[in-house]
């Protein structure tokens, strides 16, 4: 953004353009760098999207990202008492939920997305045609 | 001022041209509920502390499922849902959930 504001300034002193050309264009400038990423400084407004898509059905599922964070806590909180037998049994399998952060994934998921898909898996099938699963965050 | 939280919870469940079926549900119900689980879950933590004590001194430090739920806040799981239940609120008009296979469709809306 610094080098595009050295740019029309650059473009004024050389007489390219005028002042007010320039001062509308910085105006643009920092409208278009607000409407970059309006939802990832607001995680209130973000959601974790599931789209399912194929032939013969639709499936849409839109979960906020402040709700998942608040239900992680309610995870965290079950994950304490899952039974011995069944953790110990877990673990002989290699699997530790109690290492599973879940606040850190949703604040991970918050900051490593702007509108990249988590999941983006396309198939075709001659049964079922072509389906199309996405899980991204908007 | 105008208040931009959802009052109503609307699953809609059509199955063709005429059956469409939508059950609204107020959600001022559970919001109030919740509030009153709420002073009923300070009591029950109470109730729960004094039984953690008597077993712990029956049970004398075993570690078992008694020992695991016993330590469980009935306060804070009240604390979450609500916390939950407002988060799902405050976004206003809102489709959580939307499913279509041919002509069976159901929507799950916050309205």
């Amino acid at each position: 953004m610094q080098n595009e504001k050295e740019q029309i300034l650059q473009m004024i002193e050389k007489g390219t353009i005028t002042a007010s050309e320039g001062m509308e264009l910085l105006e643009a400038l920092k409208d278009n760098n607000n409407a970059e990423y309006p939802v990832n400084t607001k995680l209130t407004d973000r959601c974790l999207r599931v789209r399912v898509d194929n032939a013969k059905s639709k499936v849409n599922v839109n979960i906020p990202l402040s709700l998942l964070r608040v239900t992680s806590k309610l995870v965290n909180m079950g994950m304490k008492y899952i039974p011995d037998e069944a953790r110990s049994e877990m673990e002989k399998k290699g699997i530790d939920l109690t290492s599973i952060d879940l606040d850190e994934l949703v604040e991970l998921i918050d900051q490593g997305l702007v509108d990249g898909k988590l999941v983006d898996v396309d198939t075709e099938d001659e049964e079922s045609g072509r389906t199309r699963v996405e899980v991204y965050v908007e | 001022m105008w208040n931009k939280q959802s009052n109503l919870l609307l699953i809609k469940i059509s199955t063709g041209r005429i059956t469409k079926l939508v059950i609204p549900f107020p959600l001022i119900v559970i919001d109030i509920t919740l509030d009153a689980l709420a002073d009923l879950a300070w009591v029950i933590d109470k109730i729960l502390l004094l039984w953690r004590r008597k077993s712990n001194q029956c049970y004398n430090g075993y570690k078992g499922h008694h020992y695991q739920w016993a330590n469980l806040s009935i306060m804070d799981l009240v604390t979450t849902l609500r916390l939950s239940f407002k988060e799902l609120r405050r976004r206003g008009r809102w489709t959580m959930v939307a499913v279509e296979t041919g002509q069976f469709k159901v929507f799950v809306d916050f309205y």
